[in-house]
């Protein structure tokens, strides 16, 4: 039994090194002296000699704490309008016949594929009229269309899990709209609320190429990463490459329970 | 229960609906309408003209080498990874929260890492290289090379995303066909191809829309890491944006990536069984 | 006669389809209604449009007096059971049963009292504290049903609470349903597709077709006189024999008559087609010109034989629609039921 199992684990540990090799570098980077690493041409990988030193430089040099803190700011607004907007369009869809809600769902991923470039560009020139150019606002709203469809997806998908009539027998059992919501039906969307809320959260911590175009001057943390890689300084981004790592990947791992088939493809009606 | 037919919930789906509309679809078509508009304020070609003298066809070319690369990449090893994770092996925990792991990773941090690695000289890449007493490789000598640095960086991002859904699709197989299959003397190599790939088929469609289209759409990674040299359509879209007087060039270029995009689009729902699901 | 729901003219349709065509039926205080049709009839329709989550085309609902067409279900004073129960899944049954007390702003003390008393009655108390996920089928439903009782309201909805249960736990269910109803005197309307259900639960029952009440009335008077010859196919486990009124002498008409309205004589003649033997009895198959009936016999035939026998009572029916009852000889007993138990 064991030697059957033999060929995937060696595919499966040599994945597993292909894929923590660059984050290693990430960890590398950030906790080795410069000397050993962006001041030699052949880097040192191994021994890892730790130090803190390039943490407190790049701590101390504030130029990087607004863009994080942008960020921030402009991934929650992200998450909140996508549940805003995607928590009553899942809950319409699901009332709706499965044959109509399902076009409108590919309707909205079709809208989706549009590449964001083609629309950052006009975007731009709109915002800048309206005063949202350079504007982390105006980052949002843009964002929000990478996020809007798969919210919508996962609402929907939550919503079709409902039991059946448990709305009705709220409303029989004598609940207004107001309770109903509150005290039946939120309770029960906890989940696909919270991922869909996280999901849009890393899409817009992610997010560049919206960023970039609409707001270049104040940028977020992705677009001031890129200019410092350009501008040739990486060693000046590298800490903080990964304090900002750090997070996503813990949301990615307490997700990863949720990140299936059944959230990813639930509100698929077969 | 019939669930009959109710379009007073529509009311509920309009605000997310008007959303993309409006800073989609209406931003999208005044892209096309000004790509044929000329400084001097005719509606003509030139735009286009103009572009495809500049190199235009060549990022075309790209795009496609690196889309279509990179997207064949992603699904085999994701197939591989699929396939691994679904079965009960001791240590699959740990595993799959490693393949997951660059899905957490933000693109351009993935792009800043990959060009630290591969350096045009030195870096981490030739470093192993050199501690193995193998002469350095400039990585970025040929505009292949250069691509497969981007395909290799877009693999590392995207596979577990694309063997995620391809894992949804395994768990819908029930266990019995494969034993079943297992039973009539089947193989392995037999199970997957006749049992697995068929029942994959709808999720690789699924797979290839979502990825493929973002696939063409590789904005930061070949910025950050190859620049204009060789520029994909993207980069080119941007590069005329930021370099030139007039947004009309790029609108032309953004143009024909929206039609190599619908274009492609339309073959995968047409052909790829993804119409199985819209039933 | 005081009426706890009345149903005046009620129109409903989906896409074009005529689900409720000018509905009418009142029900009697303390009385336990039973609405009874095929699958696809809108029954649950029917009670959905009751209590007020589907809209009416036209027409008037009035409970106790008080029309509440246009109120909304929160405001109607009545309780329903849905057939899958909607259970709230994150609540205990406690939980659940307080909920419309809850709504109802009724204060802490009171709701537990209320919930324990129904909670007795139901035989439900060790279960009260768990989450209802976790509770068997027929426990689900004594939930569903004692979330409906704490309340007290006007009127009870069900729309085929047993039919989500296995066998022997429907047959209790059904005893418990109905002795609750007598015992607290509530009014019940209950809609199911089951006649056994129908026949012995119900004081009244009322036939649903084609949108409309086409019969009510207790069971056996729809067994024995249905109005029409729909109602004569459709009430009980075999339906009524018809055979053209030439064969008995009245023209322009239809004969109906029960499997075991038969006696000694030799009114029709038949060929027996198949036989079906169900506890003592012979259930004997036959065919007498175009028409195929079914007979209960004592004597064993076998098929192919040629058998004559005569009416007791029979029912005559002009365009399926009920003209006269004819008594033969000796009227048969009444009570003749052969629905099963």
């Amino acid at each position: 039994m064991k030697n059957k199992n033999m060929p995937s684990y060696i595919i499966a540990i040599i994945l597993a090194v292909i894929f923590i090799y660059p984050l290693y570098i990430l960890i590398l980077i950030a906790f080795e002296p410069i000397s050993l690493t962006f001041d030699r041409l052949y880097p040192y990988q191994l021994p890892f000699i730790f130090t803190l030193k390039n943490f407190e430089a790049s701590i101390k040099d504030l130029s990087l704490i607004k863009p994080v803190i942008r960020s921030i700011i402009v991934a929650f607004t992200v998450g909140i309008l996508a549940i805003a907007l995607a928590t009553p369009a899942g809950y319409g869809l699901n009332k709706l016949a499965a044959r109509f809600s399902n076009k409108i769902i590919m309707l909205m991923f079709v809208v989706n594929m549009m590449p964001a470039i083609v629309i950052a560009i006009p975007i731009s020139v709109y915002f800048i009229k309206v005063g949202l150019y350079n504007n982390i606002f105006g980052i949002a709203l843009a964002q929000e269309l990478v996020v809007l469809p798969i919210s919508v997806f996962i609402m929907l998908g939550g919503f079709r899990a409902l039991p059946q009539d448990i709305e009705n027998q709220a409303m029989v059992d004598g609940a207004s709209i107001f309770h109903s919501f509150r005290n039946v039906i939120l309770p029960l969307i906890k989940i696909p609320l919270l991922i869909s809320f996280l999901l849009a959260w890393m899409t817009s911590w992610d997010e560049f190429t919206y960023a970039v175009i609409i707001s270049p001057v104040n940028p977020t943390f992705p677009v001031s990463l890129y200019d410092y890689v350009s501008r040739g300084e990486p060693f000046i981004a590298s800490s903080f490459a990964l304090l900002v790592t750090i997070p996503v990947i813990v949301i990615v791992v307490v997700l990863q329970k949720y990140l299936k088939g059944e959230y990813l493809s639930g509100g698929m009606k077969i | 229960m019939h669930r009959y037919r109710n379009y007073r919930y529509m009311v509920y789906v309009l605000p997310a609906l008007a959303y993309v509309a409006v800073l989609s679809f209406f931003p999208a078509a005044s892209v096309v309408f000004y790509s044929f508009k000329t400084p001097r304020g005719v509606y003509s070609i030139s735009n286009y003209e103009a572009i495809s003298k500049a190199g235009l066809l060549t990022s075309i070319g790209n795009t496609v080498i690196v889309s279509f690369g990179a997207l064949l990449i992603q699904l085999f090893f994701a197939i591989l990874i699929a396939n691994i994770l679904i079965k009960s092996l001791k240590g699959n925990k740990l595993f799959s929260t490693i393949f997951i792991l660059p899905y957490g990773i933000s693109t351009v941090v993935s792009a800043f890492i990959f060009s630290l690695i591969f350096s045009p000289v030195g870096g981490f890449a030739n470093s192993t290289l050199y501690s193995l007493g193998i002469h350095s490789v400039d990585w970025y000598s040929t505009k292949y090379s250069s691509m497969g640095v981007v395909m290799f960086a877009d693999f590392w991002k995207n596979t577990p995303l694309v063997a995620l859904i391809l894992m949804g699709g395994m768990s819908t197989i029930p266990p019995s066909l494969n034993e079943a299959a297992s039973v009539d003397g089947a193989g392995s190599l037999r199970r997957f191809i006749h049992i697995t790939l068929p029942n994959l088929a709808p999720f690789i469609a699924i797979a290839l829309l979502i990825r493929g289209v973002s696939e063409f759409n590789i904005f930061a990674l070949p910025l950050i890491l190859i620049g204009y040299h060789p520029s994909l359509i993207n980069t080119l879209v941007y590069e005329y944006f930021i370099y030139s007087s007039t947004t009309y060039y790029s609108y032309a270029a953004a143009s024909v990536l929206l039609a190599i995009i619908v274009v492609f689009a339309f073959i995968i729902i047409k052909f790829g069984g993804a119409k199985q699901y819209e039933k | 006669m005081k009426y706890k729901l009345e149903l005046v003219d009620l129109e409903k349709s989906f896409s074009n389809k005529k689900v409720l065509d000018k509905l009418n039926l009142k029900v009697i205080d303390g009385e336990f209604l039973v609405v009874l049709g095929p699958s696809g009839e809108g029954k649950s329709t029917l009670l959905r449009t009751i209590v007020g989550i589907e809209n009416l085309d036209s027409g008037k609902i009035i409970v106790n007096g008080t029309d509440v067409t246009f109120k909304p279900p929160n405001k109607r004073n009545i309780a329903m059971v849905f057939q899958n129960y909607a259970l709230y899944p994150n609540m205990t049954a406690y939980e659940n049963i307080a909920f419309p007390l809850k709504m109802a702003r009724t204060d802490r003390n009171s709701i537990r009292s209320k919930v324990d008393q129904v909670a007795k009655l139901l035989n439900i108390e060790p279960q009260l504290n768990i989450n209802v996920t976790r509770l068997s089928g027929g426990q689900q439903q004594r939930v569903a049903i004692a979330r409906a009782l704490v309340r007290d309201p006007a009127l009870f909805l069900l729309d085929e609470p047993l039919s989500n249960l296995d066998a022997r736990v429907r047959y209790t269910s059904r005893q418990e349903l109905k002795r609750l109803q007598k015992e607290l005197s509530h009014t019940f309307v209950y809609v199911t597709h089951d006649q056994v259900e129908a026949s012995n639960l119900a004081d009244r029952v009322a036939v649903l077709h084609n949108g409309v009440i086409e019969q009510i009335g207790p069971y056996n008077e729809l067994y024995e006189k249905p109005n029409t010859q729909w109602v004569g196919d459709f009430i009980g486990t075999y339906p009524m024999n018809f055979i053209p009124g030439d064969l008995m002498g009245y023209p322009d008409s239809t004969i109906g008559f029960r499997t075991r309205w038969v006696s000694e004589g030799n009114d029709i003649t038949a060929k027996v087609t198949l036989i079906e033997n169900s506890e003592g009895n012979y259930f004997v198959h036959c065919k007498t010109g175009d028409s195929d009936i079914v007979i209960r016999t004592d004597t064993k035939y076998n098929v192919d034989d040629t058998i004559s026998f005569g009416l007791e009572r029979f029912n005559i029916y002009k365009n399926g629609v009920l003209e006269e009852i004819k008594s033969g000889n000796s009227v048969a007993s009444s009570g003749i039921n052969d629905v099963d138990n």
